[in-house]
């Protein structure tokens, strides 16, 4: 091969292709964990924020079981997401994660009474998944 | 430490003649090394001198990888220049130790 052809040939070219698909792929794990939390994050606060509505709407007699249903859907399709990535984690994350999953859906009973506790678990709950994706395969 | 790397990938980005921004593959690089380092920080431990051995640690695994996918891309002449470059260089990964 001429050195001409060998400079202009497949090997940079290819060196540079490889070199750019080997860092993707790398980078792709990390921002699919992202994706991953933002998604299940919203789940969650969906499940919290609507589930007052759904709570209060019962005492009202009106058939609204299924604002309650879809928050506490909501609420468990966020865990589970998150779980992906917590159950690779030391005993000691996993026993928070799951403390602070189980613990959401009853904050909300205290939300009337204290509107901020809502956000703290909302933030707790974040905090936690944020975590727990640090250690998704 | 963060120097010596960049310095370091970017003698390897001009010897494989790679052809986009290098300093935007490296910074990648870099990223990705903290980031999986990050993976494995026992937050029980957390000194800086942990931090700086996960990090040279994942630096040398990484590149170890890097290396290995792009030589068959390269052609002969450009291949005995990449190994004679890390050859020369070998003290590199021997410092990180």
């Amino acid at each position: 091969m001429s050195a001409h052809a060998e400079h202009e040939g497949h090997g940079e070219h290819g060196a540079t292709a490889a070199s750019n698909d080997w860092v993707g792929k790398k980078l792709a794990r990390f921002t699919g964990s992202a994706a991953l939390t933002i998604g299940g994050e919203l789940m969650t606060t969906y499940g919290l924020l609507a589930m007052p509505a759904g709570i209060a709407a019962l005492t009202a007699a009106t058939p609204a079981y299924l604002p309650i249903a879809a928050a506490l859907t909501g609420s468990a399709i966020g865990a589970a997401i998150g779980w992906q990535g917590a159950k690779h984690a030391g005993i000691g994350e996993k026993s928070m994660y799951a403390g602070i999953k189980l613990l959401t859906p009853f904050s909300l009973l205290a939300k009337s009474m204290a509107p901020v506790s809502g956000y703290v678990m909302s933030g707790l709950s974040f905090i936690s998944t944020a975590l727990a994706m640090r250690h998704r395969k | 430490m963060h120097n010596t790397v960049y310095d370091f990938l970017h003698q390897v980005l001009t010897i494989i003649e790679y052809r986009d921004d290098k300093e935007t593959f490296i910074g990648q690089f870099i990223a990705v090394c903290v980031m999986e380092a990050n993976e494995q920080i026992n937050l029980k431990d957390s000194s800086k001198d942990t931090h700086e051995i996960l990090f040279a640690k994942k630096v040398q695994q990484n590149f170890e990888d890097y290396i290995e996918t792009i030589l068959p891309t390269l052609t002969p002449t450009t291949k005995t220049k990449l190994l004679d470059f890390l050859e020369s260089s070998e003290s590199y990964f021997g410092l990180l130790q």
